[in-house]
């Protein structure tokens, strides 16, 4: 019998233990490691950023999760049990790109995914033209669902994408470098409907380069360089809140600290008379933000700190180049 | 399973359709029709039989070369728009995608020869000839028969090789075993016995041309019931033979982007 996403059991919804694949694209040239063992676990509910330096191995890890290709050794655990073909039924995926066939509609294309998913909620002709329809309309191409996809823009087709990932309502999501490609305000529609399923408790796994996404909507990050895991964590414990403010010494901080009571920093750094303070919490900087205002000083800017993140990603990026 | 099945044929039957299979078929259908129709006329044999030897060798070509062009170019379009990750990202297994795309492209060959049976139909009636009986129904559909090989063929070289290998080694396997019956034939008794007997057994399980039954199309009974439902039966079980293995080799083969 069939499970329904409501009976699947509790633990990692996901799980890849000591993966190994090597390819082998002829054999007059040496092997190559895409992944070298790795293990790692995705948190129900949870969003986790893959990240890593081009030819990392995050696309090889999405291949074999979806079952596109079949590991050397390892396994692939989808609630405990190994990945089958009938546990693709709980996951949507959205490539980087438009991986869709040109000649056919849009339409067509999620009526057809419909099909092979069956969801309970879009059973019957009229429940999945409905769901089509609802579909189209939330990512604004309802005027172009007679469209050929061959037609379409790239915003168009990545709004498409998004949606036949989505449209049968998958426990697991994994999306290939959503916004890619996108103008700003699609690139705001994408993060916000990314917000939207993760809101619903669906687990994603995102592969992304852009910090701002992984500030925004991830819980936990693993961070992968020639096959290797080489960083993980919770993404709230390596990020923060930072301000900006100018005019201010770090000895006139210090001084302008005890006398307002203000909690310490987790960091400062200072370019001249300007300096930047950066906190573990939203609250902390609020109360130092405040504090200056309120003496007359200018805060230049107040928001998220992936700095730690970052900056051990970038030294990935410029080994590798 | 069976849904699964169904959607990717129906999905590759309307790809097909799009990718305009029919078009090339149509025009070939029309061009043969008319050419052996003057050849007819011109001709010193019988004309019938003339209408029919053209005609038919025509069908036959056209339906072949459909098959195996379209049979290659749905897998290799599959692979390099990326459409092939996407879809086994879906609950459906490679073996089972691949036999979805193989039923998608035999329903299109299946619409070829009812647009031909219809043309030819026409051509006869404007040409006051007599129409089609059941004898040459059958040659019509021993002929697709012969197509749906032809596109298991070509699916089965898609599936293990870029698509202009795929299509040199499928009109290679083709025409090796139209030239070993021809060879065959030709065999005199000085020729070596293990010889013959390897050549004369490709020819007769190879020759992709048993299945064209041009010769018996102007007969006025019925072809024997045995040999042609043994030819019939033995196209079934190469359909099925190429279409497993394809599927099989498809099933171990990582998905990898073009």
């Amino acid at each position: 019998m069939t499970e329904t996403p409501a009976t699947l059991p509790e633990g990692p919804l996901l799980q890849i233990e000591q993966v190994r694949k090597v390819f082998r694209p002829d054999v007059f040239k040496p092997a190559q490691v895409a992944l070298a063992g790795l293990s790692m676990a995705l948190r129900r509910g949870q969003c986790t950023a893959l990240l890593g330096p081009n030819g990392a191995g995050k696309t090889t890890t999405i291949r074999l999760i979806l079952g596109l290709i079949a590991p050397d050794s390892g396994r692939v655990l989808f609630t405990g049990r190994p990945m089958s073909t009938a546990s693709k039924q709980y996951i949507g995926y959205m490539p980087e790109t438009a991986k869709l066939p040109a000649s056919l509609q849009v339409a067509e294309v999620l009526r057809h995914q419909l099909l092979l998913f069956a969801p309970p909620h879009a059973t019957t002709a009229k429940q999945r033209r409905q769901c089509v329809e609802a579909t189209l309309a939330e990512v604004g191409l309802s005027q172009h669902a007679h469209k050929r996809i061959g037609r379409l823009s790239k915003g168009m087709a990545r709004r498409l994408a998004w949606a036949q990932a989505t449209i049968h309502r998958p426990q697991l999501l994994i999306l290939d470098e959503p916004a890619s490609g996108l103008d700003p305000l699609a690139r705001r529609s994408m993060l916000g409907w990314i917000q939207a399923e993760k809101s619903r408790g669906t687990t994603i796994l995102l592969c992304t380069h852009e910090m701002l996404q992984v500030s925004a909507l991830c819980d936990d990050y693993v961070v992968l360089r020639r096959g290797h895991l080489v960083a993980s964590g919770q993404v709230a414990a390596s990020t923060g809140v930072s301000l900006s403010v100018s005019g201010l010494g770090e000895t006139g901080l210090s001084r302008f600290a005890l006398t307002e009571e203000l909690p310490p920093w987790r960091a400062l750094r200072q370019d001249g008379f300007l300096a930047e303070l950066s906190f573990v919490d939203y609250d902390g900087a609020a109360m130092w933000a405040a504090a200056l205002l309120r003496k007359g000083y200018v805060v230049t800017r107040f928001g998220d700190d992936y700095r730690a993140i970052e900056e051990q990603l970038l030294s990935y990026y410029l080994e590798e180049a | 399973m069976l849904r699964a099945l169904g959607v990717v044929t129906l999905q590759t039957f309307t790809l097909l359709r799009r990718d305009r299979i029919f078009w090339p078929a149509l025009a070939a259908a029309m061009f043969i029709a008319a050419a052996a129709a003057i050849a007819s006329s011109w001709g010193t044999e019988e004309l019938m039989k003339m209408l029919y030897d053209y005609g038919l060798l025509g069908f036959q070509l056209t339906g072949s070369t459909v098959a195996i062009f379209w049979g290659v170019k749905m897998i290799g379009d599959a692979r390099q728009d990326g459409s092939m990750e996407v879809q086994l990202a879906a609950p459906v297994s490679r073996g089972l995608w691949l036999v979805g795309k193989y039923c998608g492209l035999s329903a299109c060959l299946l619409m070829v020869s009812v647009v031909f049976v219809v043309l030819w139909e026409a051509t006869l009636f404007v040409l006051h000839y007599r129409l089609m009986g059941p004898p040459q129904l059958l040659v019509f559909a021993l002929m697709g028969l012969g197509w749906l090989v032809d596109a298991a063929l070509a699916v089965f070289f898609a599936t293990l090789t870029r698509p202009s290998l795929a299509i040199f080694a499928t009109f290679a396997a083709w025409i090796a075993g139209l030239s070993s019956a021809l060879i065959d034939q030709a065999m005199t008794p000085e020729t070596p016995e293990q010889l013959r007997a390897a050549v004369s057994t490709i020819a007769r399980y190879w020759d992709l041309q048993q299945f064209n039954l041009a010769d018996k199309a102007l007969e006025a009974h019925l072809p024997a019931f045995a040999p042609t439902l043994d030819r019939g039966l033995y196209g079934l079980v190469l359909i099925a033979i190429l279409v497993t293995v394809a599927s099989a080799i498809s099933s171990r083969r990582d998905v990898l982007p073009a």
